[in-house]
Formats: C-alpha cells, sequence, structure tokens
C-alpha cells in the first residue's frame, strides 16, 4: 500500500471499528458499505435519512434569554393590565425561581416598545430590531420555543446537547460525527464568543457547550478567538518562520515513516496526515480572519462594529467567511441578555449589538447564494416572564426566567421565510397553538440536514444516545419551505 | 447486529465454536432489538411480554408460546420476526431496526438446539475457571495461557517479545507516567539476569511516582476537579482527596478497603482524618449556587450523580437509565433505583454550594496545635468584640454630645499615616520599612486614562530583583501590587470594573507573611481578595525583599494623586472608616438629626477612632486576633466530605419520570434484587453498601475493576465497554480470563499491585507491538493480543515526559492544584464576572513544572493543552478515555509554550554532550538510533542551524520562550537549533506513543 491508501485504508478502518464498534447506533450502520459523499468527509451517516436542504449552519446564540416580549411576541392586551395581578389560572402552577419565589405579587409588564407589521408577510416586530424586521420575509418565527429548566446553567445545556445535565455532545458535535467534514483546512465545528454591551456580569459559558460528550474529541467545537491566536497554539513560536516549521516538519514525517516502516501501525501514517493538517490550519485559519478584502459596501452593511475582533457583527462577518469555506456548523454565543432589572436599559444595548448583523448576516449570505443552503438560527435558553421582577413602571421593569414559551427565529436551509408558528396566550405566558419544545427544534435542524434524529446515534453507557434524547420530538414542518 | 457485521467483535463473540452461546450470541440480539418494549420496563412493556425472562419467553401465551424448545417453526419468535406483513412484522418498521437473516438463522438454530437459556453472564458470580495449558513453554503466567488458548483457536500466534529497549520505556510509562533515564535504559540493557523484569517492576512500582500515575485514571473515575462547576463554577477546595488517592495507590491500599472508604469512610467506627478525606469521593460531583436555582431540584441532582457514578464505577452498571422508569435492558427496576438513590439521600450537605471553596460537610486538615489555638483565639475574639461593642455602645448613647466637641481635624490624620504624596507634590525619594514580618498598609489613589494598557504607578528606586512595585492595568481595569523578593514575588492584582477617568483608591495590606494571601487589596470600601482562592500569581518566598525600599514615583503627579503608608495593617472597620472619614466633617456639621443610622455608624466609629484609646487598642488586637484566625483558616487545608444527618435515616421517594417535584411512594435502602442482597445485620446506609459491593460473591466489582486496570495497560478493556457491563455493554473478549483474574483478585486480599504485576510480567504484554497489515485486518484494535499494546499516551503523561526529558519536572508532590501557562483570556471569555475563576492567573517558578496531576482543574474551562489530547472536563464520571488524532493535538506539541520551553531545556541538557543529536533521541525515545535516524536528525540540525545562523535575531527569539532561562552561555545559534530538533523529537508518534 501506498501512503494514499493506507491513509484511506485507515480512515476506513477507524471508522468502521473505532466508531462503529463504540457504539453507532443499529440503524445507522445497516448500510455501512454503502459508502457516499457523506463517508467521504468522514461522517458515520451511510446516507442521508431524508433530502438534505442545508449544508451547513450559524447559530446564533442570545445567552441569558431575551425577552419574547418586547421583541417578537405581540400582546397588545397586556398594555390595558399594566400592573394588574397575572391572574393565578394563567400561571397555573409555573415553578418560580429563587429569584422571585418570595415576591408577593406578580404584576403584569406590558412591553414599552411599539410593534410594527413589517414586510409582506405583515409580522408584527418590536421597534427595536429595525434591522431584524427588514428581513422579515426571509426568515420564520417560532414564538412557541419551551423548555423545561428554568435556571441558565442547565438550560443552556439543555437546548445545547439536549440534557440539562453536563456531559452530553452538543448539537455542532453531532453534526461533525454524522456528516464529518466537507472543508480540508479547518475545524468542522467553530465557537465564536461576542463581546457584549449590556451589564457586565452577564450569565457564564462553558466549554461543555461546545463540548463532544461521550463522542470522540475530534468532534469538539474549536473555539475562534479574538484575543492572540485565533485558534488555540496556531501561531509557531517566535523565531520560528513559516518556512522553518514546514523543514521541521518534513523532519518529524521522515522519522515518522521510518517508525512505521519499523512497527506498521497505521495510527503512525494517520498522525503524519493530522500534522500535515495542523501546518494547513496555520495558514487557512490567518486568512479565514482577514477581512481586509472585504468590500466596503460589506462592511457597512454589518455596521460599524464590524472590523473590531470579538464584536457579535465582526463574528457574524466570520461566520459568512465560514459558510463560504464550507465549515459544517459555527456557532456564534451573544451573552449579556439576563434582564432581571433595567430591561429598558440593557435590552437597546443588547440589540444593538446584534440587530444590524443578524441582519447583514442573512442579506451577505443571500447575495452570495449562500443562504440557500446555509441554515441561520438565533434564539436563547429560555424566555422571560410577563410579570415584572422587582420595581415595575410603564418605563422601566424587570423580567425572570421563564421556561413555558418563547422566541426564536430561522433563516435559509429550506426554511419558509416570512411566517410564524406557534402562539401564546394574551400574557404571552402560556403555549396555546404547536408547541415546538427545544427537542422538536434540534430535530429540525438536523432534519434540515438531512438527518432523522431518531437514526443519528451512538452506543454509550449501553443506550443508543441521541440529541433529541428519549422524549418524542418531532420536526416543524409547518416552517419548511 | 453489531457483532456479525463488524469482524473485530464477531471474532470475540464468535470465540468458542459449535453450540450457540445463549450469553453471547442470542441475548445481545434480543437485546438490541426487542427490549425497548420486552424488556425489564414494566412500562413500555408491549403486550405484556417479556422476552428477557426465560419463564416468559417458554410459558403458554394466547396464540402459542413465544419459544417452543427445540421446534423453531412453531415458535411465534420466528414467526413475527420473518413475517412479510408490515402489521406483524417484529421489530416494527418504525423502530428503524432489522434482524438480518444471519440473526434468524442463530436464533432458529438456537431453538432447534433447545433455546438453552442462561442468566446475564455479569450477574452470575465468577468462578476460577480451569487455566489452559500451555505446551508450547511461551507462557510466563496464567494471563498467558487463555490469551494463548484463544489465539490458537483463532490460527494465530503471539509475537515475539519487544525488544528491551522498548519493554523498559513502556514498562516505565504504564508505571509511572515517566520514561526511564538514559542512564536506566543502559542498566537495564546490561542487566541479563532473569530477575530483570520483576526488579525493575519492583522499583518501579515502590516509586512514588506510581501512586501519581496510577490515581489519574481514577481520577477521572471520580470526576475530580478544583471547582464546583456548574454556573460560577467557583474554586472549591478538594485538593487532600487527590492527595489521599495517589498515596493509596503509593501505599498499596486493598481494593475493598480503597472502596469502603471512599463510599463510606466516614460511617466507620472511630473514623480516621484519612477515611473522612477518602469520603471526598462523592464531594467530587459538580454542584451550582446559581441565583434562582431550586435546592430540592440539585439535591436529587447530586444524589442521581452519586448513585449513577457508583454504578458505573463499581458495578459496570448504566443504573441511571432507571431514573425515570424501569431499566429497559437489565434488571434494575425504577423502584431498585431509588432504593440505591436512598443510600445517598441522607446528607447534611445543601442543594446550593454558596459559591464557596469550602461548602459543608468539610473537614479542616489541622497541624498539631494549631486547633487549639484556633479555639483560643476564638475565645479572646469573642470577648473582644463584646468589649468594644460596650464601648461604642456607651459612646453612642452620648454621641449627640460628644460631637459637639470633636474636632474633625483630629479625625483625618490617621494613627501612623504617612503621605508620600499629594496632588502635585510627590516626594521624590522615600523610604518605606517593608520586608517579611513587617505588616503594612498602603493606600494609592489614582485615574487611569483609557490610553495605556499598563501602567507603572511607583517602582522601587534602584533596579535590584527585589522590593516594591505598583501597577494599574486598563485592560483588566485593576490595580497590582508586586513585592519582589529575592526567589520570587508575592503579588495581588483586582481586577474589578474600575472606570478610566475616576479616581482608584486601593489599599493593599500586607501582613508579614509569605503565603499569597498575606497580601490583599481594597477597592475603596471592598475587600476584593477575601477569598481562599489564591488569585494571585505567586511565588512563596525564597527570600527576603528589600527593607526600606526607596520608592520612585514612574507616574506623573497627576495621575498619582496620594500615596499613604502606614506600618501596620488597617481593619477592615478602620479602612471603611478611612474610606468615609472626608464626609464626617459635613456630617457633624449638619447635627445627628439629619443622620439615618448608616451615617450615624460612619460618625461613632470615626469618632472613636479618633478620640477613645481604650477603644483603639481593643480594636487593634481584635484586628490581631482576626487575622490570626485567617492565617489559621488559610494556611489549614480543608477538603469536602461525606456526612448524614444524625436525626434522619437514609430513605427516598420514587420520584415520577425522575423528576424532583413528582414524590411517589418512599422506599428504604436497598441493592437491585438480581444481585446478592444486604447481608443480615448489615447498616443499611452508605458503609453497609461499601461492604455489599467488595462481597466476594458480588458478580461485578471485581470483574469492572481487573477490567478497567487491565485497560490501563492494553487501551482497551477485555469487556470494552468498561462502564457498562449490562445487557447492553460488549461481551469480554476473554470471558474466562475476565473470570479468573476477577476471583484470583478476590482471593489475593484485593491486591492492586499484585494484580499489575500479574498483567506486566505477562508475556502478553512484554510482545512486540510490531503488525502485519494482514493482523491490522484481522484484530484492528488488537482484542486478541497477538502483538504487544501500542497507543497514544495520556495528556499528562505527554506533558510530564517533556517537562521530564528536558530536566524540568519539579516532582514536589500534593498541595493544592498549580496554574501552568494557559493562553491569555480563556477564562475571562467564558466566565460569569463575580466568579473567582474568571481570570487565569497563571503560577511563576517551579509550579509551572509540576506533573499535570497537580493542574488546577477549571472545569467549565479545562486547560485546553491537556483537552486537546483528550482529558476529560471531569464534569462527570469517565472510565474510559476515548484517543483522538487530531491537528489541534499537533499544534499544542509544536507550538505550546510549555513544549518550547521544554524543547530549549532538552536542547541544553545535551548541547555538550559528545554527539547531541544521539544523546536528545536518547532522552526522548528511551534507544539509540539507527543510521537512518541520524542521517534524518542531522540534517534537520544542519538546516536549523542554518536557518539562524542567517537570522540570529530569530534564534534570541525562540529561546526568549518559557520563563525559565537556560544556564548556558555558548552560541544562541547552536541552542536554538538543537531546540528545533528537540521540539521535531518531541513531536514524534514514536516520542508521544507507548512504542
Amino acid at each position: 500500500m501506498n501512503t494514499i491508501d493506507r491513509i484511506n485504508f485507515l480512515r476506513s478502518r477507524r471508522q468502521f471499528f473505532g466508531r462503529a464498534a463504540t457504539g453507532l447506533g443499529a440503524a445507522a450502520l445497516a448500510s455501512l458499505l454503502q459508502r457516499d459523499a457523506i463517508a467521504a468527509s468522514g461522517g458515520m451517516l451511510s446516507n442521508f435519512h431524508v433530502a438534505p436542504k442545508a449544508k451547513r449552519a450559524i447559530w446564533l446564540f442570545m445567552s441569558g434569554a431575551p425577552s419574547q416580549l418586547d421583541m417578537w411576541d405581540y400582546k397588545p392586551q397586556m398594555q390595558e393590565r399594566f400592573d394588574e395581578d397575572l391572574p393565578d389560572s394563567v400561571r397555573n402552577g409555573q415553578r418560580l425561581t429563587g429569584m422571585t419565589a418570595r415576591q408577593k405579587r406578580f404584576p403584569v409588564a406590558p412591553t414599552k416598545y411599539e410593534f410594527h407589521r413589517h414586510g409582506q408577510s405583515g409580522i408584527h416586530v418590536s421597534e427595536v430590531l429595525p434591522y431584524t424586521a427588514k428581513m422579515i420575509d426571509d426568515i420564520a418565527v417560532v414564538k412557541s420555543l419551551n423548555t423545561e429548566a428554568i435556571n441558565h446553567d442547565p438550560a443552556i445545556t439543555y437546548i445545547q446537547t439536549g440534557n440539562q445535565v453536563p456531559g452530553l455532545p452538543c448539537l455542532g458535535s453531532w453534526l461533525s460525527y454524522g456528516l464529518g467534514s466537507t472543508n480540508e483546512n479547518l475545524p468542522t465545528f467553530m465557537v465564536l464568543n461576542s463581546t457584549w454591551s449590556a451589564k457586565r456580569d452577564a450569565q457564564a459559558l462553558y466549554a461543555r457547550l461546545w463540548g463532544s460528550g461521550f463522542l470522540p474529541s475530534e468532534h469538539q467545537g474549536v473555539a475562534l478567538r479574538s484575543q492572540g491566536d485565533p485558534v488555540l497554539y496556531l501561531s509557531n513560536p517566535p523565531g520560528v518562520s513559516g518556512g522553518l516549521r514546514r523543514q521541521m516538519l518534513n523532519g518529524v514525517n521522515a522519522m515518522n515513516r521510518r517508525h512505521f516502516q519499523r512497527l506498521g501501525d497505521p495510527e503512525t501514517e494517520a498522525r503524519i496526515s493530522q500534522y500535515e493538517m495542523a501546518f494547513r490550519m496555520q495558514s487557512s485559519v490567518p486568512e479565514l480572519v482577514d477581512i481586509s478584502n472585504e468590500s466596503d459596501a460589506t462592511l457597512k452593511m454589518y455596521g460599524p462594529d464590524v472590523t473590531t475582533p470579538g464584536t457579535f457583527a465582526y463574528n457574524c462577518l466570520l461566520a459568512r467567511r465560514m459558510a463560504e469555506k464550507n465549515v459544517r456548523y459555527t456557532q456564534i454565543f451573544h451573552r449579556g441578555w439576563d434582564q432581571h432589572g433595567n430591561l429598558t436599559v440593557d435590552l437597546p444595548l443588547q440589540v444593538g449589538d446584534i440587530d444590524q448583523p443578524c441582519y447583514a448576516l442573512v442579506q451577505d449570505l443571500k447575495q452570495r447564494g449562500l443562504l440557500d443552503d446555509t441554515l441561520v438560527i438565533w434564539a436563547g435558553e429560555f424566555g422571560r416572564t410577563a410579570y415584572g421582577q422587582g420595581r415595575l413602571t410603564r418605563e422601566n421593569y424587570g423580567r425572570d426566567h421563564h421556561p413555558r414559551c418563547f422566541s426564536g427565529w430561522l433563516a435559509g436551509g429550506g426554511i419558509k421565510g416570512g411566517t410564524t408558528y406557534g402562539a401564546t396566550d394574551d400574557y404571552g405566558y402560556n403555549v396555546v397553538e404547536n408547541p415546538v419544545h427545544i427537542r422538536d427544534l434540534n430535530a429540525t435542524i438536523l432534519n434540515q440536514f438531512g438527518i432523522d434524529h431518531e437514526r443519528l446515534s451512538y452506543r454509550f453507557q449501553g443506550l443508543d444516545q441521541r440529541l433529541t434524547g428519549v422524549e418524542e420530538a418531532r420536526v416543524i414542518k409547518d416552517i419548511l419551505a | 447486529m453489531r457483532f456479525l457485521i463488524i469482524p473485530a467483535l464477531a471474532l470475540a463473540l464468535n470465540g468458542s465454536v459449535g453450540a450457540i452461546d445463549f450469553n453471547r450470541q442470542i441475548r445481545p440480539l434480543l437485546s438490541d432489538n426487542c427490549y425497548q418494549c420486552h424488556g425489564p420496563d414494566s412500562a413500555s412493556r408491549k403486550a405484556g411480554l417479556r422476552l428477557d425472562r426465560e419463564d416468559s419467553v417458554k410459558s403458554d401465551r394466547s396464540g402459542g408460546p413465544i419459544v417452543v424448545p427445540g421446534k423453531p417453526e412453531q415458535s411465534k419468535l420466528i414467526q413475527r420476526i420473518t413475517s412479510s406483513d408490515p402489521d406483524e412484522v417484529m421489530p416494527p418498521p418504525r423502530l428503524h431496526k432489522k434482524i438480518t437473516p444471519e440473526q434468524v438463522r442463530l436464533l432458529k438454530q438456537w431453538i432447534a438446539d433447545g433455546a438453552n437459556w442462561q442468566k446475564h453472564w455479569a450477574f452470575i458470580p465468577p468462578k476460577k475457571p480451569t487455566v489452559p495449558a500451555d505446551d508450547s513453554g511461551w507462557s510466563a503466567n496464567e494471563i498467558d495461557r487463555f490469551i494463548l488458548a484463544r489465539l490458537k483457536r483463532e490460527g494465530l500466534k503471539p509475537s515475539p517479545e519487544a525488544d528491551r529497549a522498548t519493554l523498559i520505556r513502556r514498562i516505565a510509562l504504564d508505571l509511572t507516567g515517566l520514561p526511564p533515564t538514559p542512564g536506566e535504559v543502559n542498566a537495564f540493557l546490561r542487566d541479563r539476569s532473569t530477575r530483570a523484569w520483576t526488579k525493575w517492576i519492583g522499583r518501579l512500582q515502590n516509586s512514588k511516582r506510581y501512586g501519581e500515575h496510577r490515581a489519574r485514571y481514577w481520577l477521572d473515575a471520580a470526576r475530580y476537579a478544583d471547582t464546583h462547576g456548574l454556573h460560577l463554577d467557583n474554586y472549591r477546595e478538594m485538593w487532600p482527596y487527590r492527595d489521599w488517592v495517589i498515596k493509596a495507590m503509593n501505599e498499596n491500599q486493598s481494593f475493598d478497603e480503597f472502596t469502603i472508604e471512599q463510599l463510606a469512610g466516614d460511617l466507620l467506627p472511630n473514623a480516621t482524618m484519612e477515611q473522612q478525606i477518602a469520603t471526598g469521593f462523592h464531594r467530587c460531583n459538580v454542584t451550582t449556587s446559581e441565583g434562582g436555582a431550586i435546592a430540592d431540584e440539585f439535591l436529587v441532582r447530586y444524589a442521581v450523580d452519586r448513585v449513577n457514578t457508583t454504578g458505573t464505577v463499581w458495578m459496570g452498571l448504566t443504573v441511571g437509565c432507571a431514573q425515570c422508569h424501569d431499566h429497559k435492558f437489565d434488571p434494575v427496576s425504577q423502584r431498585e433505583y431509588y432504593q440505591l438513590f436512598a443510600f445517598f439521600n441522607n446528607t447534611t450537605q445543601a442543594g446550593m454550594d454558596g459559591n464557596r471553596p469550602d461548602t459543608p460537610p468539610i473537614i479542616r486538615i489541622y497541624e498539631s496545635g494549631k486547633a487549639d489555638e484556633e479555639r483560643k483565639v476564638r475565645a479572646e475574639r469573642d470577648e473582644l468584640r463584646k468589649e468594644l461593642r460596650k464601648i461604642s455602645t456607651a459612646v453612642d448613647k452620648k454621641l449627640d454630645e460628644l460631637i459637639e466637641d470633636f474636632d474633625t481635624n483630629t479625625a483625618v490624620p490617621w494613627e501612623g499615616e504617612k503621605l508620600y504624596a499629594r496632588n502635585g507634590t510627590n516626594a521624590p525619594n522615600v523610604s518605606l520599612p517593608i520586608g517579611l514580618g513587617k505588616p503594612f498598609t498602603l493606600f494609592v489613589q489614582f485615574t487611569m486614562s483609557d490610553d495605556y494598557e499598563r501602567v507603572e504607578l511607583f517602582n522601587q528606586l534602584d533596579e535590584n530583583e527585589t522590593g516594591i512595585r505598583v501597577w494599574s492595568d486598563t485592560i483588566n481595569e485593576g490595580a497590582e501590587l508586586e513585592l519582589a523578593g529575592s526567589k520570587g514575588s508575592l503579588r495581588v492584582t483586582q481586577i474589578k470594573a474600575l472606570k478610566p477617568g475616576e479616581p482608584r483608591r486601593i489599599y493593599f495590606t500586607y501582613d508579614g507573611h509569605a503565603d499569597p494571601a498575606s497580601i490583599e487589596l481594597w477597592n475603596g470600601t471592598r475587600r476584593m481578595t477575601r477569598n481562599r482562592f489564591p488569585y494571585l500569581a505567586i511565588d512563596q518566598f525564597g527570600g527576603d525583599f528589600a527593607n526600606d525600599a526607596k520608592l520612585k514615583f514612574v507616574a506623573s503627579s497627576e495621575r498619582l494623586q496620594k500615596v499613604a503608608f502606614f506600618n501596620r495593617i488597617l481593619s477592615s472597620e478602620e479602612i471603611i472608616a478611612m474610606e468615609k472619614r472626608e464626609s464626617v466633617p459635613a456630617l457633624i456639621k449638619a447635627g445627628p438629626k439629619k443622620w439615618d443610622k448608616f451615617k450615624r455608624k460612619q460618625v461613632l466609629h470615626n469618632y472613636l477612632h479618633a478620640q477613645n484609646g481604650r477603644y483603639r487598642e481593643l480594636s487593634a488586637k481584635l484586628s490581631e486576633a482576626n487575622r490570626r484566625l485567617e492565617y489559621i483558616a488559610r494556611t489549614t487545608p480543608l477538603t469536602h466530605v461525606m456526612a448524614e444527618k444524625a436525626n434522619a435515616r437514609p430513605m427516598a421517594n420514587i420520584l415520577e419520570r425522575g423528576e424532583y417535584d413528582k414524590k411517589r411512594e418512599e422506599v428504604t435502602p436497598g441493592v437491585p434484587g438480581a444481585l446478592p442482597s444486604l447481608s443480615d445485620g448489615s447498616p443499611t446506609n452508605r458503609l453497609g453498601l461499601a461492604q455489599w459491593l467488595v462481597r466476594d460473591d458480588h458478580p461485578l466489582t471485581a470483574r469492572v475493576t481487573v477490567n478497567r486496570i487491565w485497560q490501563e495497560f492494553f487501551g482497551v478493556g477485555l469487556v470494552k465497554t468498561a462502564g457498562d457491563f449490562g445487557v447492553q455493554g460488549e461481551a469480554p473478549s476473554h470471558p474466562d480470563l475476565l473470570d479468573w483474574l476477577a476471583v484470583d483478585f478476590m482471593e489475593n486480599g484485593w491486591d492492586m499491585k499484585r494484580l499489575v504485576r500479574q498483567i506486566v510480567t505477562s508475556g502478553t504484554y512484554r510482545q512486540s507491538a510490531r503488525v502485519s497489515p494482514e493482523l491490522i485486518a484481522r484484530d484492528p484494535e488488537n482484542r486478541l493480543y497477538a502483538r504487544g499494546a501500542r497507543f497514544r499516551l495520556d495528556a499528562e503523561t505527554i506533558r510530564d515526559l517533556a517537562l521530564y526529558v528536558a530536566g524540568l519536572l519539579d516532582e514536589k508532590r500534593g498541595g493544592p492544584g498549580v496554574r501552568p501557562y494557559q493562553p491569555a483570556g480563556l477564562w475571562k471569555t467564558v466566565g460569569y464576572e463575580n466568579s473567582n475563576t474568571v481570570q487565569f492567573y497563571r503560577h511563576y517558578g517551579d509550579a509551572l513544572y509540576r506533573r499535570s496531576i497537580y493542574t488546577f482543574w477549571k472545569r467549565t474551562s479545562p486547560p485546553p493543552n491537556m483537552t486537546a489530547l483528550d482529558a476529560p472536563n471531569r464534569e462527570a464520571c469517565v472510565v474510559r478515555r476515548e484517543r483522538t488524532n487530531t491537528p489541534l493535538q499537533a499544534l499544542v506539541l509544536l507550538n505550546d509554550v510549555q513544549f518550547i520551553e521544554a524543547a530549549r531545556h532538552l536542547a541544553e541538557r545535551v548541547i555538550r554532550d559528545r554527539d547531541p543529536v544521539r544523546s536528545m533521541a536518547f532522552h526522548v525515545l528511551g534507544r539509540g538510533i539507527d543510521h537512518e535516524e541520524s542521517k534524518i536528525l542531522n540534517n534537520s540540525l544542519a538546516t536549523f542551524t542554518g536557518h539562524f545562523q542567517a537570522d540570529q535575531d530569530a534564534a534570541e527569539h525562540l529561546l526568549s520562550q518559557g520563563d525559565k532561562p537556560n544556564q548556558e552561555s555558548s552560541s544562541p545559534v547552536k541552542l536554538a537549533a538543537l531546540t528545533m530538533l528537540a521540539n521535531q523529537l518531541l513531536n514524534l508518534d514514536e516520542a508521544i506513543t507507548k512504542n
């Protein structure tokens, strides 16, 4: 066997034995020998379960839980009930967080913001989102998202990994595992953490949110950083040029080949190819983050923050650049949405960070013909209460955590723009129509990638583990084009 | 299914030819395809049919029995799985499960042969099987006889023994996590005695490094880390437990005791300190104190984690499945789950961890005499407080009159205060009486603009290495005091939001000690570094730091507005009074009627400190007592332990669907019915559970344990699914060997060192890892052991190896976690602003070079060079690490400053050797290199030398990486070139792999 044959042999060997035997779901194995496009990219699935609509996804995650009542879920009825007690029949046994459990009453807190109809679809959007409103016909707004978790750490872990308890792989890792990479020079799954403008003590993030859990760690997200090396340890040490590194790697490879001759372990050959990939990344990643060749028009579209590394705008631009390079999955985190108080001061700061870049990202993808097969998702980990937390005035208020309903949107990747799905009651407190559990959201995302969420599984602890867990989950067909 | 299309597994499972083996061939098939609806879970059971029990399968049902022994064609099982009617066929198409024709054939043959039924193998207590004969003379011990017997059946032969250099490196890495030195390799090569191998094993097992390496595996299972894990992810002091595990491994504590002490050390009669520390095992789980979290919910989660971890680690059972419903595959009902849960449901621990480093129950590990001293000082302190309260109450009563005579000017200059700088009038040259044993308080008021990243406010006058420096930092919006000693420095850094342009008022206090917490920092009235977590970057003083440091004011007087020095520590009350003193004259002028209770207190405190000598004296004593108590507390290690509620007995409620607020029937502690029952008279608490786990007739514990230890040496266990011995787990590749080892282990007192010795003295272990393409194709994962194991070293071992061969490794043992190099900003990017681990401060000095087991582990952002190499994040129990091969790993080993620095020191180590290339390779690979390798390496070195000759600055740059300077004074070009060569060698597949 020559090297290429060996590597191919090795690759199939590792997929076949290394991973399959650790517990690929039975169903996914059924036709393992029919290798196709997925297999060529190193994914575990042998074939798509349904016709794929998306090749990549960009998740715009608003950590801290943005208020659906001030952004998306239009409840004019609440205005007349300002400061009235939320009826018990509406609250209906919903448990309270430790923060409002001792609050004596639960006064209705109508939004301060005006909502207007936008686009051909005429969907109501709050005035705080002027840019997102402009593209309302490109997106599908889901108003009936819901979860069980009522605190940040469990909730964000839940929506990302399908379980409130740490230890499971996140969506991006599942996609990497199932579908592999379509890019030779960049990681399959990238993570971007953004700076934010509201109060500083934003909810924390956790490495587990892009962790691979029980899946092999090659499926974990790679954080693209705005400080230091864009990818950890990417740069050669001072004094070591690219040319010198190349020569050093030639020496490494020569020694490794010699050792391979001696022992014959294909893992040694795999090491050679991984070092080569590392070397390629040393040029492909800096190219990725070099935005100097972006046109003024493009930069302008994303807004003035776009040239500041680490801002949400900058990260959105990078996400588009990654989509161009076929990075499978990009997760952008934006923190600071936990408005327990002072909402009308902090919310405008937060939307100031994200509104224009969200718009620009979707339009930029569209202009480049990438939106059709790039799924964009926007949401937080839960919603916020219809009743006020702390001091309540018409002008300012706070809202506690609310798991029973929240809003998010999807665009591109086979999503039907200009639609809304699901509805809540007059208080924006309970879902009254078409509930979408976060499991359903995940099932829908997988569906757009051509994956039946019940059939992407990994044998761990005796079970065929899935992103959507053991409860039933359904694809939200009504928002699909 | 799985085993039919995967040759490796097929090999393993079809080991015995001829009769169908129910446990290996039939049960997995039924389990995979049928148990989801026809298994142990009563809630999801369809048609009242279960196929996991013989009586149910063979009994008469309407429509005929499921299985008629000897008559496949009359068996409903066969009819249904072969039906072409979509409504009839099993499994139903919607489940996406499919039984292959080959499997149908197997099932038919099994029924035709009489449908022999067995209990699941892992639930039958192991018996010592007959050891197969070996007439070839290859076998060194029983292990080999089992391995060989199987190889013979497969028509394979063992590989020859690996060469001796390979062997000594393999055994040293496996037993101590460090490679042999060139001297050790040579000594072993020379040692031709027959006992050479066992002699080396003995030596390595007696080394203290042995426990440090073995403990690593256990700490993955114990989910050990240094932070709470959830939400704020604050520091948790837990390291005495880590050190306990290392010690237990080194002292070869028997596994049964090791088990009992960790699960129930606190419940042993007259439990020793060590036995209590051991119970930290179940305090390692992640906890929260998230605002709004519901305590009851988390208490359930903690108990669930403990049950599941206990199940995985000792029983290899995925009992967690039964949290919400009866287990679908294994005989653990939901009721039985909550009976296990009950063992852990009587803890005094609160649901919220308080974000504290010391969430009760904890124990403090006092040095002798310290506990008594603490009691005494506490009594004194209480007395002083009482006295002070008396004075202040008396004065308070007369305060309205007293203040009429209170000259507010006397309140302004504070006792012992020396002002060194005021606006525009900085003293040019001042002398500060500082030094070890001399407490002081330093007050600095300054402003920062946006323009600077880091500004030096003042510094010691002469350029010697010791003294005092104060910096401020606009990036972190903080300030820093550094007391530079002759062998390191103490620093305190404050990193809170100090807005540019606003005056910052910072107090630094130093109490005269040399430990990190002896300096503190106050931001105005807020004490910022109260926390036990030493998040300052420090070194212990090796020597003193300068006395009478001469200060030079570096920053402009405009920026640096005020510097005041006190040759004592101001108490917190004094600092608060200081901060408020400027408002006191105005308050007095306004008169008592305008005061609320806070303002009144402000005036009172200022009055007392300025006017009442007795109050000042007692207040100073109180401050001294408090500092003494703090000193004892901060220098006394503590660790988290288990403790039972005294006034309650363990019990639990079955929780419907596992939800904490859906309490159903009450249950008492108990063990699953499919396993041996608790001994009569055994306590129904954790102690009873622990004793039960290590009973000789427990079918699981010994098997699971020997399997995990086997896995440490061969990469994969005899049961590959080391955490799942249940029906859905993988069957053992060598069931007889597993049973023999398990029984032998118990018969010999659960002796772990002995078991390890058995493994590494076997011929199986000593085989060469060389493999042919045919054997790779036949047995890719080496499950038959026709060759020696070969796999990449774990993250910690790779780092330790690099430091060790470089001569950098600091083998100090035990103590708090250390924070070696890590790229900047990682903690900050994810951390909650108020977390005490939101800022990463690395250590300086020797702490950078400790063994990786001592690296501080923050769960929400673990050390990135470790996780890249598959170290788990320690949020949950892990009994088997994945091993991947990725470009990110290459980047770590190529570029991480830790590895570059190691390369630089390795270069220095060999630079004066006769043949530095050969010598360096020997250090890293533990063997001599051949001609071709020598050519490759020397060519590389020539290239590197040429490069650095042409660019000497580059050489200097490379040599500047890492803290520890080289002693070498010769040519930088030569050293840099050798550094690159060392980097090359440390990146070789061979260097980071066992062979």
